[in-house]
């Protein structure tokens, strides 16, 4: 490639990669605003805003229930109080965990077992816990010959 | 091929392996009947097993990091003959960051692994600062980041082996200071990066209304021979914004775009997308139905 061309197509790169870190900035502080409470950048309806980072908030939330049933088991949807340590959760972690909502959920699991008992005043009871255990272990049966057979002579299966 | 006569009108319906076409001799017009699709969710698994009329489903890529564990169910349909369709969600084509090559390849291994015909994600961004946002957010339409854009969409169809498929997302909010409207800009990522649109006909109600722009303007100035597939979904109002939430019923207004958007185009696929709140069975056979006949 002629060095002219060579010179121009560096240039364009130059102003392209500009461009990027630009849009980067812009980016990060709409993202900040909406999932760590940072100031709202100038301009925008802030309103909006605000409604946007509370249903960003529930969406994560409902993604972990449905990831990890474990998370349904102890933070039921209609519990108030307990889906609270949720939204305790997201604000010390505002980045939802790069690799999904299973990744996030298992640790959001971790995070209570660390911290629940020092920072939440509230911990997932071990009857809770449990319980979602023993549902799991009989839903892992129902799904083998043995569960079907189960299913079959005992009706309260 | 077969031929069907009609009382008032004889209509030629040719069958073929991606569609059905209905040549009508009155109006000399050709209206293609989309292909019928849904998105695969485990709690759907078994209810779009019993579907005859199911012809492709859509995959979320991120749901499935490793081939290796990839459930019957979608190799069982896959068998059918039903289309196997990989989504992103991940690819962040409307992010400053650079697009990851792990996330393409992946992306790629799925589309080889269904012999996909295409995959899509969308022009969105859902991470900045070392932040990940678990949700799609819309970019500032300037020519600046246009060109940004455009560029993670050429890095992205340099590693795919199929077509590359952009969809247009919902939104409650808007930045201030756009240099163009929506359709201009999702044109212009489409035209300048030659990818195929991916039409969400309920997130283009939802941000009709939420920010009050001509539905029916804006799919006309959409570069419509473009498009691959439609999506659409249930959502909800809730303080006078409207929600795609894909956990409420179709809404009539989405189903009337619909409507419209078949007037003025052939749309090879359309599919139904519901993430959680799952209804009974009933209710989405009527869903179903309701977009293939709208």
């Amino acid at each position: 490639m002629p060095e002219e061309e060579l010179a121009l197509e560096a240039g364009a790169q130059a102003s392209l990669d500009s461009k990027r870190l630009a849009m980067a900035q812009e980016q990060k502080e709409l993202i900040e605003a909406l999932l760590c409470g940072a100031p709202h950048p100038t301009g925008f309806d802030s309103a909006r805003l605000q409604s946007a980072s509370e249903t960003l908030a529930r969406k994560r939330i409902r993604c972990m229930q449905r990831a990890h049933p474990l998370v349904q088991e102890i933070c039921p949807r209609d519990n108030d109080s307990i889906l609270e340590a949720l939204h305790q959760f997201i604000r010390e972690n505002p980045s939802v965990h790069p690799q999904g909502p299973y990744f996030d959920a298992l640790a959001f699991l971790s995070y209570l077992g660390l911290k629940s008992s020092s920072r939440l005043g509230w911990k997932p009871s071990r009857l809770a816990v449990g319980k979602a255990a023993w549902k799991a272990g009989w839903t892992a049966i129902g799904q083998t010959k043995l569960g079907s057979w189960l299913k079959r002579y005992l009706p309260n299966y | 091929m077969a031929a069907v006569a009609a009382a008032d009108a004889v209509a030629v319906v040719v069958a073929n392996m991606t569609n059905v076409t209905t040549i009508t001799k009155e109006s000399k017009s050709i209206q293609i009947i989309p292909q019928l699709g849904i998105g695969f969710r485990p709690e759907l698994a078994r209810f779009i097993e019993q579907q005859e009329n199911i012809q492709f489903v859509e995959i979320i890529a991120e749901d499935f990091m490793h081939l290796e564990c990839i459930p019957q169910a979608l190799r069982d349909l896959q068998k059918r003959g039903v289309t196997i369709i990989p989504h992103s969600l991940s690819l962040s084509v409307g992010g400053a960051e650079r697009v990851a090559v792990e996330r393409i390849e992946h992306l790629n291994s799925l589309a080889q692994y269904f012999d996909s015909p295409f995959v899509s994600d969308h022009i969105a961004f859902v991470r900045a600062g070392n932040i990940e946002s678990g949700h799609l957010l819309p970019v500032r339409r300037t020519e600046a980041n246009l060109a940004v854009v455009c560029e993670n969409v050429h890095s992205v169809k340099a590693g795919l082996s199929v077509p590359f498929v952009l969809e247009n997302i919902a939104t409650t909010f808007d930045w201030p200071d756009n240099e163009m409207d929506e359709a201009t800009f999702v044109t212009a990522v489409l035209e300048q990066t030659d990818s195929r649109l991916l039409l969400d006909v309920s997130n283009l109600f939802a941000n009709s209304h939420n920010l009050k722009f001509d539905a029916i303007g804006y799919l006309q100035s959409l570069p419509l021979e473009r498009l691959e597939y439609v999506h659409m979904a249930g959502g909800i109002f809730k303080n006078g914004l409207y929600h795609d939430s894909h956990c409420h019923s179709l809404k009539e207004q989405s189903l009337k775009l619909l409507s419209a958007l078949k007037s003025i185009c052939s749309v090879p696929r359309v599919m139904l997308e519901r993430d959680d709140s799952f209804p009974d069975m009933a209710e989405l056979v009527d869903e179903l139905e309701a977009i293939a006949n709208a």
